[in-house]
This record gives structure tokens, sequence and C-alpha cells, in this order.
């Protein structure tokens, strides 16, 4: 099947900065795609890459077939996007910016428009400008899906939505993916994320640190707790295909955050030296997000900064270690 | 209409929704300045050209097209938005551009139409609209068509390709110059190489083929600018991280700049205003700098307008440049509470509780600090001026008055820039504003009237204003109560105040009671108004082809015409032409009067030096006609012609009662003086009479709008008040006159029973010269007042032109004196002694 969304070894530099350090992507059509990544991690950067917005410094992708920078204009009319904070015209009514959108669609546009203004149940004739945050947030969402694109980006796209819509909003996705069409979102509502995404990317310090399947990622990722009776003693070792991503120290016990962990694995490290106790515990989708962002911190000024704060809260001494 | 795309049709639909309100402030501020032109019509036609008027329309929209349709929605990011559409960019480009193109010819249209109201309604500037398409640019109608369009497709273009919408209207300006100086700069090197004189036909042809080329240029620029705007940004080229970090030592200015980054700093910005000062500099920097420059330069070249004259290529530069100085200052204060300064940017600010009135003085600093050194530089070029003894051509404004025009733009500019809060119409808005408000000033100043505190006022409300609302634009609360404080201010403070001072000013000007007002209309009743109308006294045309040609037919020659004025004897009737009926009253004409004492004296003169009988004849003649213009100008009911004859009995007065005229006292001629002289009775019954039709007449002249009725009695001057404002001189002049015919009564009164006139004098200077000039040192004063037998006597008639001025004067107990002396010596036939003249 071919991809919506690939991209080969995008990357982006900024003044001070490189926002994308050689990305790839492989999206599949028919998926909720969830990217995750703290406050800029490059999210909205990659975004405008593929939506035809920003030429990248090196790389390449194509978006449902097509390439974003010779083809912007076949992108748009194929997609939906939703910014963060959609700037729409003020002055316009509710019904006044719908029909004005919808001169550059075909034309159903209009009514599932109308539709979706009468759900979320926001008066045609108010304007733009007396709306709410999240009335605001509606709007644009209304525009963006009234033209059923196969393809629906989503910059944070819950932010200012109450509760029930939000929860609406987030269950026809899993409506979308399952009627072929791909939904990208962008988000740090992990736990938003969690219930209807299909794959997870999570992009930190310019790369995709994982991108899987959530319930692949979410199986394969074990927290174990190790009590030992001599904190000095070196944490046993774990067999293969295991993979220690974090290890963090309090007092005599060791928190360990291990991919590819096995239940059979356990009775080897109870037989460690020193071991008096194991603890196995399934891991939550924040978790391991965190586990990605933070394991990775290498820097010298970061390991002093984030000693500081691990003594300041927990007395507890962390240890990096690299994916 | 179908037939057009439907996306064009929504785009269209958009763009010109977006236009409204640039059309309607633009309606707004020409209907302000057509009322201030309606206004002030009299007074500044012949310096304010009224086809600037009209004008303003198309250009301003010409201007702010760019800015509404393109920068206003850059800054909202609503074209980001449409980017994400599936949208072809050249249908963008092609929307705003066709939108802006039709709102310019139907701008064109109302201003033509505008321009031929005025031209029928004949305005001193605008006699004929036709031949605004002959003037010399830039007034040439036909010229100025095309040029806006080229600054329609300026603005679009800098709109386009500039990211900063401030910068792009800054921008603007000199591109939109361009074609026309490099025309001008063309013809000018032409004219010096060839020799040929200015050709202003020539010159409009060269300007406009300049033009059109430009335009053409522009659209295809600002197109590319449009296409880029909407492709995807091209990825930065990277910065060598080695100028990231810079390091650096403690200074003075560390305390005044934030720390650089890593550096520790010790309490930077301990002053908060000293923060605030950095983030106004620094948003905005480029802008701060090129508008100082423009100011600064504006003002030197303002200073130096005043040695050039302005239709030279150097006079010409001098005003461009100061009026891009004008510009600048009152972008400056646009840029206070617009952009950076917008209630958005300040919300940051107001959400760490720092305090409203520092923020205000915060973003005011920086442009008070550019305004002192504008000042500071128009006063040195002014000195430098002076001192170097340069011919100048142009007028010098004092520092006071260009302090006040400058705090007028700056204030206005800043109060306009909280009010609208889109930048393109800010932009616009404000230097026009700021005219109208200078012009409204100059009317208070010239017209209204007003005091110097009421204009302080005026000036500095703008600046309360936007102290009072600083909260709410922080807060970007603008609630009910935002805008009535605002357009209290308008009303109250700008509009309201002067003209409640004017009002009180007006009220304060001495009246009459309505009883004393009947009182004058019954006394008024009792004399009747069916007097005859005085007749003027002709003077008899010498005129060769006139007078003398009547004698004979055809030319006459030399001889006959020196023959005919030796037939003349020089008496009255050969210069004027008298009317013959004795009860027709005359009219007092001051050079008949000086005319006919002049030759009266000059007779006497020979009288008394050979008293023969032809010499007294000669003498009695003018002295008789001078009596009988007396007796008929008593005879007026008007009181100029009872002030002329009272100049007539002073003279007499004053000439019988030379000692060298008693030797003429037994003649019928001093008889008929003395009586004239001596008939009190008559004088006051005569004056009250013409005190009292003269009033009577004004105010039935009114009623029913006469055209006669700009005089009073015969004074004209009366209702030409010289030191009172237009504004106030209708509502003065019916109370000037009430006053002055009630006061005139009063004094008559007064002097028939032997009282002081003094208080009715005073009243009289205070209603006609209105505290401007000192009593004592005016007509009505005791040293105005000399007697007829002075030898400082200059017989003068009345040259204040006041009424009443010698009415119970010394010359009147003289005339008394005179009279029982003369009497005496007639009863002991010249035995008695007469006054000797002092």
């Amino acid at each position: 099947m071919n991809a919506v969304i690939s991209s080969e070894q995008l990357t982006m530099h900024f003044r001070g900065c490189d926002a994308l350090r050689g990305v790839d992507l492989d999206i599949q059509p028919g998926t909720v795609f969830a990217l995750l990544g703290e406050n800029g991690a490059g999210k909205t950067t990659l975004i405008r890459i593929l939506t035809g917005f920003q030429s990248p410094s090196s790389g390449s992708c194509r978006v449902c077939g097509i390439d974003p920078l010779s083809q912007p204009l076949e992108i748009r009319r194929r997609i939906g996007y939703v910014a963060d904070q959609p700037a729409l015209y003020d002055w316009m009514t509710v019904g006044e910016i719908g029909w004005f959108t919808a001169s550059f669609y075909s034309d159903p546009f209009f009514d599932k428009y109308r539709e979706s203004i009468r759900l979320y149940e926001i008066p045609e004739d108010r304007k733009i400008k007396n709306l709410s945050k999240g009335q605001r947030a509606k709007v644009a969402l209304a525009l963006a899906l009234a033209n059923d694109p196969e393809l629906l980006i989503l910059d944070e796209p819950t932010s200012g939505l109450d509760p029930m819509v939000r929860r609406e909003f987030l269950e026809s996705m899993i409506g979308r993916a399952l009627s072929g069409r791909t939904v990208f979102l962008s988000s740090h509502q992990i736990s938003e994320v969690e219930r209807v995404a299909d794959t997870i990317a999570i992009l930190h310090d310019g790369k995709i640190r994982v991108c899987e399947p959530l319930d692949q990622l979410k199986g394969s990722m074990t927290e174990i707790t190790i009590s030992v009776e001599d904190p000095l003693v070196a944490t046993p070792s774990f067999p293969e295909p295991a993979e220690i991503l974090c290890e963090t120290t309090s007092g005599r016990e060791r928190q360990i955050i291990v991919k590819h962990f096995d239940a059979a694995m356990i009775e080897g490290i109870e037989s460690s030296q020193s071991v008096v106790g194991v603890r196995v515990r399934a891991m939550s989708l924040e978790e391991i997000f965190i586990a990605y962002t933070r394991g990775s911190i290498t820097s010298p000024e970061s390991i002093v900064s984030s000693q500081d704060d691990s003594l300041e809260d927990h007395r507890a001494v962390e240890t990096e270690v690299s994916p | 209409m179908n037939a057009i795309p439907r996306e064009m049709r929504a785009f269209l639909w958009r763009d010109a929704r977006q236009l409204i309100p640039l059309v309607a402030m633009l309606v707004v501020v020409t209907t302000l300045i057509l009322t201030l032109w309606l206004f002030t019509d009299d007074n500044f036609d012949g310096y304010v050209p009224s086809v600037w008027i009209p004008l303003i329309l198309p250009t301003l929209l010409a201007a702010g097209c760019g800015a509404i349709l393109v920068g206003n929605e850059k800054e909202t990011r609503t074209l980001k938005w449409i980017a994400s559409l599936p949208v072809q960019p050249a249908r963008v480009f092609q929307s705003k551009l066709l939108v802006a193109t039709v709102a310019l010819i139907a701008m064109w249209l109302a201003a033509l139409l505008l321009l031929v109201g005025m031209s029928v309604a004949g305005s001193d500037s605008i006699r004929d609209v036709a031949s605004l398409t002959k003037t010399s640019i830039p007034w040439n109608v036909s010229f100025w068509v095309v040029h806006t369009i080229f600054i329609l497709v300026a603005g679009m273009y800098a709109a386009w390709r500039i990211e900063n919408a401030f910068g792009s209207l800054v921008a603007m300006i000199p591109i939109a110059g361009v074609p026309i100086s490099l025309a001008t700069i063309s013809y000018k090197c032409y004219l010096i190489a060839s020799g040929h004189y200015y050709d202003q036909e020539s010159a409009t042809a060269l300007a406009t083929l300049f033009t059109l080329p430009a335009i053409a240029l522009m659209v295809w620029l600002g197109y590319r600018a449009a296409i880029r705007f909407f492709a995807a940004d091209p990825p930065p080229r990277v910065a060598s991280s080695a100028n990231e970090s810079q390091q650096g030592l403690f200074s003075w200015i560390d305390p005044w700049k934030p720390p650089a980054s890593g550096i520790p700093s010790a309490k930077p910005f301990r002053i908060s205003l000293a923060t605030l000062l950095w983030q106004a500099f620094h948003q905005n920097r480029l802008a701060f700098i090129g508008l100082s420059a423009c100011v600064l330069l504006g003002m030197i070249c303002l200073a130096l307008t005043a040695t050039q004259r302005s239709y030279n290529l150097v006079g010409d530069s001098l005003n461009l440049f100061w009026v891009a100085g004008f510009f600048a200052l009152s972008w400056l204060g646009v840029l206070s509470f617009c952009g950076d300064g917008s209630a958005k940017s300040l919300k940051f600010l107001a959400d760490r509780g720092v305090s409203p009135s520092t923020v205000w003085l915060g973003r005011h600093l920086m442009p008070i600090a550019i305004v002192s050194a504008a000042l500071l530089v128009y006063g040195l070029s002014q000195r430098s001026i002076l001192a170097g003894g340069y011919l100048r051509a142009g007028p010098m404004f004092s520092m006071a008055v260009i302090t006040a025009v400058m705090l007028v733009i700056y204030g206005v500019s800043q109060w306009t820039s909280m009010m609208i809060r889109v930048l393109g119409g800010s932009v616009f808005l404000a230097p026009l504003l700021s005219v109208v408000c200078i012009g409204w000033l100059i009317a208070q100043w010239t017209w209204i009237g007003s005091p110097v505190w009421v204009m302080v006022i005026c000036i500095a409300l703008p600046y309360a204003v936007t102290l009072m609302l600083m909260k709410r634009h922080m807060d970007d609360r603008r609630d009910l109560r935002f805008w009535l404080i605002n357009f209290a201010a308008i009303a109250v403070g700008i509009v309201g105040l002067p003209i409640a001072q004017c009002a009180y000013q007006i009220s304060q000007f001495p009246t009459i009671s309505e009883s004393r007002r009947a009182e004058l209309q019954s006394m008024a009743m009792k004399f009747g108004t069916d007097s005859a109308s005085p007749f003027a006294i002709m003077r008899v045309d010498w005129n060769e082809n006139d007078y003398l040609s009547k004698t004979w037919d055809g030319k006459p020659t030399g001889q006959q015409i020196a023959k005919r004025l030796d037939a003349i004897q020089d008496r009255p009737q050969d210069w004027l032409e008298i009317p013959s009926r004795a009860s027709q009253p005359l009219q007092f004409d001051t050079s008949v009067l000086e005319a006919s004492i002049g030759s009266a004296e000059y007779y006497r003169l020979r009288m008394v030096d050979d008293p023969s009988e032809a010499a007294m004849e000669q003498f009695e003649a003018w002295c008789e006609f001078l009596i009988e213009y007396g007796q008929r100008m008593r005879l007026s009911s008007r009181l100029w012609d009872q002030d002329g004859a009272d100049e007539v009995a002073i003279w007499l007065t004053h000439t019988f009662a030379k000692t060298e005229m008693q030797q003429f006292w037994d003649r019928p001629t001093t008889r008929e003086a003395m009586q004239f002289i001596s008939a009190a009775d008559d004088r006051n019954e005569a004056r009250r009479r013409a005190v009292l039709e003269s009033w009577t007449e004004y105010h039935d002249n009114i009623e029913s709008d006469s055209p006669s009725r700009s005089d009073f009695g015969g004074y004209y001057s009366l209702l030409d008040f010289q030191s009172t404002p237009d504004f106030q001189r209708p509502y003065l002049v019916d109370r000037r006159m009430d006053v002055i015919a009630s006061v005139a009564i009063e004094m008559i009164d007064a002097a028939e029973n032997g009282a002081s006139t003094m208080p009715m004098r005073q009243l009289l200077h205070q209603v006609l010269f209105d505290n401007e000039l000192a009593f004592d040192s005016g007509p009505y004063s005791d040293r105005s007042a000399i007697s007829a037998m002075s030898p400082n006597f200059s017989g003068n008639p009345n040259q204040a032109r006041v009424p009443a001025v010698k009415w119970y004067g010394p010359w009147e107990q003289d005339a008394i004196t005179l009279y029982r002396s003369w009497q005496k010596a007639e009863s002991t036939q010249r035995q008695s002694t007469v006054p000797e003249v002092k």
C-alpha cells in the first residue's frame, strides 16, 4: 500500500538550532497518526514542510503521492489543515466564512460545513470576533472537515475545546480512519492521543525517536523496580533483546525502563547478587513519552541541571542511558 | 456575473468588504475638512487651495489600499490561512488589485463631482474645473489621476513585498515620489541645457510619460511579490555559532539593556522606564531611526524654506522634506499604540502588573525626546539663518508656534492610533486628523477667538485621554466606556470647550434689558421714522470731456478752457452740487467738509489780511455754505451726519472765537454761525432723533434682510469688529448697536440734567474697543476731548470713526461762552471783551 506521507532525511536548520535532523516517516492510509513531542521539538516545522509552507534544508517528502513544494495547490485540495491558532477573518460571520471558503472547494462543502456548525451549536450569524476560543477552534475544524479530505493534518486540534466536544471530535477521527482516510495529529495531549491514535511517533531533538503502532509500543515497554540490599552494587544486566532505556536509583530501589522485556527474564534478575525483590509494571504512553524525551539528555550542562532538579525534588540520582 | 469564477467572486466580495472601513473613514475626514473649508473659506481660500479637498479622497484611498487589503491581512495572518486553502496566488493578487482599482475609479468620480460642486459654489481656487487640467503639476488633475494609479500599485507592491505593515507604508512614500522626481529633474536638466523656458504642459506630459511605465513595472513587481508570499518559505541561512556566544564586560549601558545570553547580570533595568524605553526602541528600531531622521531633516528644511523661494528646484525640495517630516512626526505618534504598542503587545506588561501610566510614559519618552531634539534643531537653524542675514522669502515661525504644531501632530496621531487598531487606518487617518486639528486650532485663534488656555487644553487633551484610557488599552477592553471617553473628549474638550468659552465671552458682552429696549422703542415711536433720507453732496465733475465739453460742441481748445476757468469764482457751487431744497437733510462727507473748511480758512486769512468786501464775500460764501451744511446735517436721521454737524459747529466756534474775527462779528454770517453753535436744545433733540432712528432702521433692516444693514446710522465701521473674532461678530453686533443707542440716549439725558457723561463714554469705549485699548488712550477719554479754543486744536474730524465721540465735549461749553460773548458784544456794539484764543 502507498504511504500517505513519506519523508526521507528531512532536515531543517534555523538560526541557532536544528529543528529537524533527518526525519524519516512512512504513514499508511486509514490510520490515525499521532506525532508527539515537547515544545520546540519541531512538530510545527515538520507540518509546515508537509503542507508546502516551508522548504526543508535538505531531504524530501511526498504527501498523498505529491511533492508539496512542486504542487502545493494539489496538496491543499486533498488535505485539510488546522493550525493551532487558526487566523480567521474576524469581521466575517460564521456563515460568511463558510460561504467564502466553500468557493474554493466542490459543492457539498457548504452543506457539510453548516451541518458541522449546527452540530457544534454555533449561530451562523455570529461574527468570528465574537466567538470564544473554543468556538473558533470548532469553526476551524468544521472548515477543515467540510471538504472530507483524504488527509487531515491537525496541529493541537483540541486546545480550547470543551471535554464533550473533544471526546466527540476524537471519536470522529477514529471513524475517519475506519473509512480509509488518514488523520495526522500533532499534540502533547498524550492521554487523548492514546485514546484514538493507531500509530505513534515521538519527535525529540529534531529526530523521530520512535514510530510504532500504539499497541506494539506500549507492549514493548516495561518498568521494572528492583530492590537491592547494597545500593552500591551494579544493576544486573538484561539478556537480549531487552534494551535499558532509562534507570533511576532512589535509595535501595532502582527503576529501570526496558524495551522488549520478557517475563522469563525476571527469574534471572531475582537471582542476581544483592537483589531482594523485583516488581514489573506495564507503562502508559505518557511514561513512555517521558522516558524517550528525558532519556536522551546527554550534554554535561543538562546533566548538571537535571541533577540539581533531582536533588531538589527527591534527592535522587538519575543516570542517563541513550535508547 | 456567473462568467467570473466562483473563487474570484468570493475574493472580490471579501476585498470589497475590507475596503469599506477605509472608504468610510475617508468620507468622514473629507466631510470634516469640507466643513472647515466652508467655515473658513473667506479667510483661507487664498492660502489653502480648495482643490486639495477633492483630491484627498482618491489620493488617500490609493495610498491606503495596499495597507488595508494586504498589510492588514498579513498582520492578522488571514493571508496565511488563505494560503492553506487550494487557492491560486494569482487570483488573490488579481482580486485585490481589481477591487482597489474599482474603488479608485469610484473615488475619482466622487472627487470630480465634489470639484464640480465646489466650482459651482464659487471657490476662488476652483473657478473652473476644466482649468485644473491645464494647471502645473501637482495640481494638474489629469496627471494626478495617473499618479494616484501609480500610488495605488506602488502601495500594493510595498505591502506584498515588505513583511512589516508599517514598514511597507513608510517605504511607499519614497517609491510614490520616484516618477515625478525623475521627471522633474530630467526636465530641469533639459531646461538648463537647452536654455528654454519652463512650460507646464511639457512638464506635465513628461511626468505622465515617466509614470505610465512605472505603473506597469509596479504591477509586475507586486505580482512577483504576491507569488513569492504564497510560495513555500525558503530555508534560512544558518548563522555561524561564533557570533551567538558574545562575551562582554559590565559597563554603564548594562543596566539599560537585557543581559546577553548566558551572561549573568546584576539587576538589569533598575528603572522600569528604562525597560519600556528599550522595548519601544528595539521593537521598531528601523522605523524609529528612519522617522526621527525625517523629523529632524524636516525641521531644518522648514527653517530653510524662509530663505528659499518655493518655485525653484531647491525650494521645492525643501518643501518636500518638511512635508515628509510632518508625516514622520505623525507616524511616530501612530507607533505609540499601533504595531508594537498595540493592546495585544502591551497585554504582556498588563499581565505583569506594570502601571499603565508608566507604560504610557515609556511609549512617549522616545518620541518626546525626538520632538525636543527637532525643536532644538529648528531653533538653531532659525538662529543661524537670522544671524547669517539671509534674504528671507517665506514666513519664519516662532518656536512657540512650531512647538504647538508638533505637539498637536504627535498628540492627535497617538490618540488616533489608540482608537483605531488597524495600522493601515491609523497611518492614513492620523496625518489627516492632525491637519484637521491644526486647522481647528487656527480657527479657534482667528475665528472663534479662544484664549491661550483653551488652546492649551485642546493640545493637551489627546495626551490626557490616552493616559486615562491606557489601562483599558492594555487590557484590550474597548467597551462602551472606552468610546464614551473618547467621544466625550472630542465633543466636550476639543469642540465644546472652545465654543462654550466663546459663548461665555459673548454672554459677558454688555447688552440692554428688555425693558430698556421697550423704552427705546416707545421713544422711537414718538419721533416716527418718516424722516427724509439724507442726500450726498456730489462734486462737480471737472473732467474735460464731461463738464467743460457741455459748453462747446466738439473738443474745446485750451484757450476756451482757460477762459472758462477764469470765469469760475471759487464759490461752493462751483465745486459742489448742493441739493437746493433747504429742508433736505445732507450726508456728512469728510472730504467735502475738509475741503470746504480749507477754502473757508483760506479766504478767512485773506479777509483778515485785507478786509475788503470782496474778500469778505468770498469767506462768507464758504462760511454760509458750511453753516447750511451743518444745519442740514442736523436734519438727518443718521448718527454719522449728527457728528458731521458737530464738526462744523466745532470749526465755527474755533474760527469765530479768534481775536482777529471780532471785527466781523457784526456781519450776518456771524449771526447765523452763532445761532447754529448755540442751539444746544436743537442739537440734543437732533441727536436723540438720530440715535433712535438709526437704531430702529438698523433693526428694521435686519428683519427685512436688507442689504443696507451693513451700517448703523451711517457708521459702517461699527459692524466691522476689527479685533473681534469672526465667529463672535454676528452675536455681538446687535448687542453693540443696542448698547450704543441706549448709552447715547443716556448721555443726552445726563447732559441735559447737568450730570457727568463719563460712565456712558466708558461703556461706549467698552463695547467699541473691547478693552483692547486703554480708556485714557481712546477717543472717549477726557484727554481726547480738546477744547475748540485750544491751540492744539487740529480740526481733524472724528478720526476714530465712532459715534458720539465729541458729544458734550469742551467745545460745547466754548460755543456757549462764545455765543454769550458775541451777544454781549452785539448789545454793547463791539465794546465788550471777547475771549482770546489761548
